[in-house]
C-alpha cells in the first residue's frame, strides 16, 4: 500500500509494517534510510503528494511575483519547516513557470495512466 | 470625396486617440491597484477539510504572509466533488490577487477523472509556486516476503494477481502511484480501494 510517510512512520518503527521505498525523486528526510522507488529499479519513478498555490487566471503579474516572492521565502521560515515536517511535507518554493511545468507534466502523465488502466471515478 | 475621406481620417485619428487614452487611464488604474497591493484582506480557498495537508500548508502560509503585508490572510474552506467545488469557486473569482487556491496533485487527476468539470484547471488559473511535497511510502506487511521492492516485483510477477494494494479510494494519488508501478515493472496487483480512516489492507 502507498501510504503518507507520517501516517506510517510510527508503524515502520515499532515493526508493524516495512517500508519497501519511497515515490519521489528523492529520499524522505523522514525515513532517510529507505530507498526511492528509482533506486529500486524503478528509473524515473516520480510521484508525490504536492500543494501548489495559484491565482485566478488574469492575476497581474506584478501581483504573481509579490506572492511568489513572499510564499518561497515562508516555506524556508524554520518554525514553518518544523510544521510542515511534522506532516511529512517537504518546502519547495517553485517559481510560477516551474510549477506551470509541473501542472502540464502531472495532467499529461496522470490522464495517460487513468487511460492506460481504466481508472473510474468512485 | 477628397473633404470626405479626411473627416473618415479625423475621425478615426480622433477614435484611436480615444482609445489610447482609456487604455491608458485603464493601465493607469491597474499599475495604482498593483502598488497597493494588498489594500485589504486576502483570501485562501481550500477545498478540503481542516486538519488536512492543504488546509495545514494554507493556514502557515497565512500566518507569514499576514506578518509580510501587513493585512489580514484569510483560509476558506470550501469542500465537496473532491476539490472541484473550492477550485471552480477560485476559478471564477476576480484576478485581483485577493482570493487564492491552495490546490494539490489530485487537481491534475481529476481533470481526466472528473467528466465535464465547470473550470480548465491549466487554463484557468496562474500558477504561484509549487510550495511543498509528501513521498508516498509504499509499505508491506512484514510478513510478505519481500525485503525491498526489487524482491516484490519478483514477487507479484511470480505470482500474477495474487498480491494486493491498498490506496484512499479509486482515483486518489495514492490509488494511481500504484498503477503507475505496475505500469512500469509489468506486474500485476489487484487495487482494493479503502475509503476514510479505516488502515488499508496490506500487499500480502
Amino acid at each position: 500500500m502507498f501510504n503518507n510517510p507520517v501516517t506510517s512512520l510510527a508503524h515502520v518503527k515499532t515493526g508493524r509494517l516495512r517500508a519497501l521505498a519511497v515515490t519521489t525523486a528523492k529520499r524522505a528526510s523522514s525515513l532517510p534510510d529507505v530507498p526511492t522507488a528509482a533506486e529500486s529499479g524503478l528509473a524515473g519513478f516520480d510521484v508525490g503528494f504536492w500543494l501548489g498555490a495559484l491565482a485566478p487566471a488574469g492575476t497581474p503579474r506584478p501581483i504573481i511575483d509579490r506572492l511568489n516572492a513572499e510564499m518561497v521565502k515562508a516555506v524556508q521560515m524554520s518554525e514553518v519547516l518544523e510544521r510542515l515536517g511534522a506532516l511529512g511535507v517537504e518546502p519547495i518554493g517553485s517559481t510560477p513557470e516551474s510549477f506551470a511545468r509541473t501542472i502540464d507534466a502531472e495532467a499529461t502523465r496522470w490522464a495517460k495512466v487513468i487511460k492506460d488502466a481504466g481508472v473510474k471515478a468512485d | 470625396m477628397t473633404s470626405l475621406r479626411r473627416m473618415r481620417c479625423a475621425n478615426d485619428r480622433l477614435g484611436g486617440a480615444r482609445v489610447a487614452l482609456v487604455a491608458a487611464a485603464l493601465f493607469a488604474a491597474n499599475v495604482a491597484a498593483q502598488q497597493a497591493y494588498p489594500s485589504r484582506a486576502i483570501k485562501i480557498v481550500v477545498p478540503f477539510a481542516a486538519g488536512g495537508p492543504s488546509d495545514v500548508m494554507a493556514r502557515t502560509l497565512a500566518q507569514r504572509l499576514n506578518v509580510a503585508f501587513g493585512q489580514p490572510v484569510v483560509v476558506e474552506n470550501r469542500t465537496g466533488a473532491a476539490g472541484a467545488i473550492g477550485a471552480e469557486y477560485a476559478a471564477k473569482s476576480a484576478p485581483d490577487g485577493y482570493t487564492l487556491l491552495l490546490a494539490q496533485v489530485g487537481d491534475t487527476i481529476s481533470m481526466s477523472l472528473v467528466p465535464n468539470l465547470p473550470y480548465n484547471f491549466q487554463k484557468d488559473f496562474a500558477p504561484i509556486s509549487l510550495v511543498g511535497q509528501t513521498a508516498f511510502i509504499l509499505v508491506t506487511h512484514p510478513s510478505v516476503p519481500a525485503n525491498n521492492l526489487r524482491e516484490l516485483i519478483a514477487l507479484a510477477k511470480s505470482k500474477p494477481g495474487a498480491l494486493t494494494f491498498g490506496s484512499s479510494g479509486a482515483g486518489a494519488a495514492s490509488h494511481l502511484a500504484g498503477e503507475l508501478l505496475k505500469g512500469m515493472a509489468g506486474v500485476d496487483i489487484l487495487h482494493v480501494p479503502y475509503k476514510g480512516r479505516r488502515l488499508p489492507p496490506l500487499i500480502c
